[in-house]
């Protein structure tokens, strides 16, 4: 090819080099091993009802946003229990006007190292927590950033173990445990 | 997919490249086979020494042979050409970029894509598009307008160039997370497995680019002085080509401290000991970069002065209205702005003083940019008459855009004011505004004036380019000012969702970052109609020979702006 | 007028704006010093200024007040009172930003740096992050709540 139509062979190598660096670097990301099965089948129903604050999360309503009352916070962070195969309702109400996810990873079975987990935080092992290890339930833009804006989304848990729920925004402070007992029904 | 169909397929991809290589080669090796019987018979004992003899001061159209010639003019197109490539590239990751922003909230993209386009943007519109049109029209001009006496070392200009572009397309691999300033806690933390990010390879395709452009830069400054004809004394060489030395002595010099830094860097993805608070501090990767990031900022901007320069007395027929103060300006930037890099970490806690220095300095380096600016005004006021074709066009919005994003700087430059608006898109509208009035303006500018020559022979379609030119100049103001307003409200920079408040400014600046695109599509769509058209015109441009139009400027204008046979 | 002569005028001018510019810059540093960051020491905090510690962490702020009550993305402070941040970060290069009061101060690992400030009027503005750090560094963001 000469000069005759190299406009024309710039445009075609143009647009090539766009798309491919397009579907190169818009299929990065990777997928969750935590994506709820479509044909989950649930025994039973469970809920998880909680004010999403930045300072944990609350069981109850609260401090109010004009001043910081450290007292108020005390029901934050809990553990949950369900049983084995168990579809559980998260309902959560913005707190504080900061943004949020729920989001949670699998730990294992193991329930020795309950507590130690809880403790530790999850920076402690931070791979574990990685977008392909963990699945967010709820969303920022699903929990909108108005104070009293309430979301409920359901998630089976099948296997039995323990789980890690946490803010992605605020993994400090705003993160708990929900352990699935396999063994009673 | 199964891994038995990935391999065959992945065998059967690396079988086709391996394929497309040799043909390659093979194309080489047989042109070069030829030439070497024709230098031969000529009486050449060097085939590509015959090349650039018979190629010397005669236009040189775009072909496929540019891949395989090492004369300086080929070597040009290939920068050209490769940067305007990638400025498509990192232009179109731009427009998603804004059109992902339409939402307060990322829904369009993931936070993650959003931030290796913001990295990708930044790096490959920087080293690859502002650095490959300022090296490729020096490669192009330069030999023309000083008249080179030889051209040798052709072979490492083009293994700078093939680094260079390594470089960039490497850089493109990673998805790269980490911006274009690379601190280190993130880079260091930004992995493959969490946010898609292998920054090992980033820092090392960084060192590739660097290395290709430094040795590139030797070489042309080597043209400049060593090759140029005997009767272009210093005094009398054009603006442009003081214009290219002052960059190149600013990039040579300053280009060290940064890679040795990202040498350090590399090290320190393996074994940090380097820029971890143990032993040092983050803040001194930041110091050694600012130290390159600040003059890489101007060397982005003065080769553009210089072809401003240029084009202003082609088509206002006169001469430079202060060649001294021209040369003294530019060259007092090239002293200034090595000792402006600390106002990028005025707030980073290096004390009172260290604030002090800088934004003294920062006020210091404005008078040579306006003085340059004040000349070429004068230039255009005492021109009998202003000829107002497209390039023309390009250079005036130039001086506009360049005014109020240097007053923008000066506003940077007050320590409250930086305080209040340092981080937010401020800064961005105050670069955009340069970055996309003169560095995109002047190169595009430039790239019109030569169209004949690389097209031999063809016009492009005027109606159109002024399109291009319109909406260019229009894009570019809307998203650039409602940046600047939404900036000094505090709206925050390189964030993929943005508190709702500043969706006013943030959907303007949508508009305006679509408009450019369109605008740039325009562009792309008249020269490949332009180039199907028959040739019409003698390949020669008015920026590197003289024709008619040039026949006009008097003898004393052709000596202040030097060259032309 | 010759061309050198307005050669001249536009150089005076271009200095004399500049100059000024420059000595307004310099007599607003020297004068607010506790107002610039910089390294933080108790030594230098101003008399009658309320510390509060400010820890940076992917992706939010934590305040923690003289009392050491903490909140996380919500600063609350009362008007009319002087208050000296002294920031710092657990993991990677933050930038702390107050458009409202303009205040800015970098929070970097293992160097902490101190700003001080004083509200003047009530009500709840924003702060965010300006120095990119990470995934979701959009979100590192919150609001003042100036009190009375």
């Amino acid at each position: 090819m000469t000069a005759r139509n190299g406009g024309v062979a710039f445009t075609i190598i143009v647009v090539l080099v766009i798309s491919m660096a397009f579907g190169y670097i818009l299929t990065s990301g990777t997928s969750s091993n935590l994506v709820p099965p479509t044909n989950a089948v649930t025994k039973h129903v469970g809920n998880i009802t909680m004010w999403a604050d930045a300072g944990g999360w609350e069981l109850k309503q609260g401090p109010a946003a004009t001043s910081y009352d450290p007292s108020a916070t005390s029901l934050i962070n809990q553990i949950f229990y369900f049983n084995e195969s168990t579809l559980v309702y998260i309902n959560l109400t913005e707190a504080d006007g900061a943004p949020h996810t729920f989001t949670i990873a699998y730990d294992g079975a193991n329930t020795s190292s309950l507590y130690s987990s809880i403790t530790t935080g999850i920076y402690q092992n931070p791979t574990k927590y990685e977008s392909s290890n963990s699945y967010t339930i709820i969303s920022i833009s699903q929990l909108t950033q108005n104070v009293g804006h309430f979301v409920s989304k359901t998630y089976p848990f099948e296997k039995p173990g323990i789980y890690t729920y946490w803010c992605t925004v605020h993994p400090t402070s705003m993160y708990g445990l929900i352990i699935i007992n396999g063994a009673s029904s | 997919m199964s891994t038995e169909t990935l391999l065959i397929v992945s065998g059967i991809l690396v079988s086709l490249v391996f394929i497309a290589s040799f043909y390659v080669y093979y194309l080489y090796s047989t042109r070069a086979e030829l030439l070497s019987h024709v230098a031969e018979d000529e009486g050449y004992s060097d085939r590509d020494a015959y090349v650039r003899d018979s190629l010397y001061g005669k236009p040189r159209p775009l072909s496929w042979s540019i891949l395989f010639y090492d004369d300086a003019k080929s070597i040009g197109l290939r920068y050209i050409f490769t940067g305007l490539l990638f400025m498509f590239v990192a232009g179109a990751f731009g427009v998603l970029m804004r059109v992902s922003l339409t939402d307060p909230n990322p829904t369009i993209l993931t936070p993650t894509i959003y931030n290796i386009l913001l990295t990708q943007h930044a790096t490959l519109m920087i080293y690859m598009f502002a650095i490959g049109m300022a090296m490729g029209f020096a490669y192009y001009i330069l030999p023309s307008r000083l008249r080179l006496k030889r051209d040798n070392m052709g072979h490492l200009s083009s293994v700078a160039y093939w680094m260079w572009v390594l470089g960039g397309s490497l850089f493109v691999l990673s998805k790269s997370s980490m911006r274009w300033y690379m601190y280190p806690p993130l880079s260091l933390q930004l992995t493959p497995l969490g946010a898609g990010s292998y920054n090992w390879l980033a820092v090392m395709a960084m060192e590739l680019v660097f290395m290709g452009m430094v040795m590139a830069s030797v070489i042309v400054l080597k043209i400049i002085f060593i090759d140029r004809a005997d009767d272009i004394p210093l005094s009398r060489m054009p603006v442009y080509a003081w214009a290219v030395v002052f960059t190149l002595i600013m990039l040579v010099s300053s280009a060290p401290p940064l890679m040795v830094g990202l040498g350090m860097l590399f090290y320190d993805f393996f074994n940090p000991i380097f820029f971890v608070t143990a032993t040092s501090t983050p803040l001194s990767f930041a110091v050694l970069f600012w130290f390159w990031g600040h003059p890489i900022v101007y060397i982005a901007v003065i080769p553009f002065f210089g072809l401003m320069y240029d084009i202003i007395t082609r088509f206002t027929e006169t001469k430079v209205y202060s060649y001294f103060s021209a040369i003294l300006s530019l060259g007092l930037l090239l002293i200034l702005s090595e000792l402006v890099w600390g106002h990028h970490l005025l707030n980073s806690g290096l004390g009172v003083d260290w604030v002090i220095f800088f934004t003294t300095m920062s006020f210091v380096v404005v008078i040579p940019s306006a003085l340059t600016i004040f000349n070429m005004i004068a230039t255009l006021w005492t021109a009998k008459k202003i000829r107002l074709t497209t390039p023309m066009l390009f250079v005036i919005n130039a001086i506009f855009d360049f005014i109020i994003g240097g007053v923008m700087g000066v506003m940077l430059a007050d320590d409250p004011i930086n305080q209040a608006v340092h981080g937010t898109y401020f800064v961005t509208g105050h670069f955009h505004f340069i970055f996309v009035g003169l560095t995109l303006g002047v190169s595009m500018a430039t790239f019109y004036l030569l169209f004949p020559t690389f097209s031999n022979g063809r016009v492009y379609d005027e109606r159109l380019a002024r399109w291009h030119f319109y909406i260019t100049a229009v894009g570019s103001f809307l998203m650039s000012f409602s940046w600047a307003v939404g900036g000094f409200l505090g709206m925050p920079r390189a964030v993929a969702g943005y508190f709702a408040i500043f969706q006013p400014y943030q959907d303007t600046a949508i508009l305006g970052g679509v408009i450019i695109g369109i605008g740039q599509l325009v562009f792309l769509y008249n020269i490949a109609a332009s180039w199907s058209k028959q040739p019409v015109t003698d390949p020669y441009n008015i920026l590197e020979y003289r024709t008619e139009t040039n026949q006009a400027l008097t003898s004393e204008s052709n000596q202040i702006i030097g060259g032309g046979k | 007028m010759n061309r050198r002569q307005v050669e001249y005028l536009f150089t005076a001018v271009v200095l004399i704006v500049l100059i000024a510019a420059a000595l307004v810059n310099l007599g607003y540093v020297l004068g607010h010093t506790q107002n610039i960051p910089q390294p933080a020491d108790n030594k230098t905090v101003p008399a009658n200024s309320t510390v509060i510690q400010v820890l940076g962490y992917q992706w939010a702020w934590q305040f923690t007040y003289a009392n050491n009550t903490t909140s996380t993305d919500t600063l609350y402070v009362t008007v009319g009172h002087e208050y000296t941040l002294q920031v710092t970060s657990k993991d990677v290069i933050h930038d702390l930003l107050i458009p409202s009061l303009g205040v800015q101060v970098y929070a970097v690992p293992d160097h902490p740096n101190q700003v001080s400030f004083e509200p003047e009027k009530t009500g709840k503005y924003i702060f965010e992050c300006v120095e990119y750090c990470g995934e979701d560094h959009y979100l590192m963001r919150g609001y003042m709540v100036v009190s009375q």
